[in-house]
């Protein structure tokens, strides 16, 4: 988006609000109100993903959070019966 | 006389519409979730529904903070879909059966459950995520989808949903040509996908879930909404719709096929139910 803070003033986002949404800070978008479909279109506007946004939200970089995930970690579960 | 002939209950997930559109279906972490899907394919193939009814839900694509419907139904003759914002997927529209739908319109109405009717609905992964994965295009059959609240707050009860199940059975069995009907609805199950508890799973419980929904779907419907969310995740919720699919075949089930797969962010299920003794 090449003018971020245009596009959000003719929404009439608040300065606060803006300045979340420009450091792409889902965590406290979560904690103003945000509902994670909506921010999941943002973050698809700006380029981020749902994992991304999830690594942020627990504080932690992409890898540290990737590392946890089952696939990654040898412990996916897997059921048929 | 419709009658319902099955039951689809599985997770819908934008991860899945991806793998697919990029060709995984091979790859190591996608590969057991297509080989899982496959025999609930085959039975479907087999089973050559008329008309498929399914529940899920929009997320914010069709409805929006202006107007969100808590039971919203389609009765339109084609359902395009919706453009999530990355552009559409390549498959065909969904066919509808209007006639259908204005029956279970009416016989819902009067059982006290009350839709918004739809004459245009767009539907998102809601639907088209998984349906790849149960048949291939064009569709196998008409459908006629009920888009259910489960993402803003109050959302129906569990029991509401068991009753609305209840309600859509007795929508069928009142349809006065020959219909043969198979329920579905979708909706993850453990995950979470906001705050600190992001990426929460609970394998154990998913599958406690799906013990139940086959032989004790009475004792969910007395969960409550938090409940769900402490045990599944906040998003997980959504997994409640299931409870009208097992409804909608009677008290006694067969399992066709069942499986479940935890590579990532969410429990992927899928049951596939047929009903016993009409």
């Amino acid at each position: 988006m090449a003018d971020e803070r245009g596009y959000m003033n003719r929404y009439g986002l608040t300065e606060a609000e803006a300045r979340l949404i420009e450091r792409r800070d889902w965590a406290a978008m979560i904690e103003a109100g945000g509902n994670i479909y909506l921010l999941l279109k943002i973050a698809g506007t700006v380029g981020q993903n749902l994992l991304q946004m999830g690594a942020q939200m627990r504080g932690e970089s992409l890898d540290a959070f990737m590392q946890t995930r089952p696939h990654n970690s040898g412990t996916s579960i897997e059921r048929s019966r | 006389m419709g009658r319902i002939v099955g039951g689809i209950g599985c997770s819908h997930a934008p991860s899945i519409a991806h793998s697919y559109d990029r060709g995984q279906q091979q790859e190591p972490m996608w590969a057991p979730l297509y080989s899982g899907f496959e025999p609930a394919k085959q039975w479907l193939s087999r089973l050559r529904p008329d008309l498929m009814i399914v529940l899920y839900n929009d997320h914010m694509n069709r409805f929006f903070f202006d107007a969100y419907p808590t039971f919203a139904l389609g009765v339109a003759e084609t359902y395009p879909q919706a453009d999530e914002g990355w552009g559409t997927r390549d498959f065909p529209d969904l066919s509808g059966h209007s006639q259908f739908s204005w029956h279970l319109a009416q016989s819902l109405v009067e059982d006290e459950f009350d839709p918004t009717i739809c004459q245009e609905m767009t539907i998102d992964h809601g639907i088209f995520s998984i349906l790849p994965l149960l048949a291939a295009p064009p569709w196998p059959a008409p459908i006629v989808p009920i888009a259910a609240n489960v993402i803003l707050h109050p959302i129906p009860t569990p029991r509401r949903f068991f009753r609305l199940g209840e309600a859509i059975r007795r929508a069928v069995d009142s349809y006065p040509a020959d219909l043969r009907v198979l329920m579905m609805a979708t909706g993850g199950m453990s995950h979470q996908l906001h705050g600190p508890r992001f990426g929460f799973l609970n394998s154990e419980w998913d599958n406690e879930f799906l013990d139940k929904l086959e032989t004790d779907p009475q004792s969910l419907t007395g969960l409550t909404h938090q409940d769900y969310m402490q045990r599944g995740g906040a998003e997980s919720v959504e997994i409640i719709m299931w409870l009208a699919m097992r409804a909608a075949l009677g008290a006694a089930v067969r399992r066709v096929h069942r499986y479940y797969y935890a590579p990532m962010l969410t429990g992927y299920g899928l049951i596939v139910l047929e009903g016993i003794g009409g």
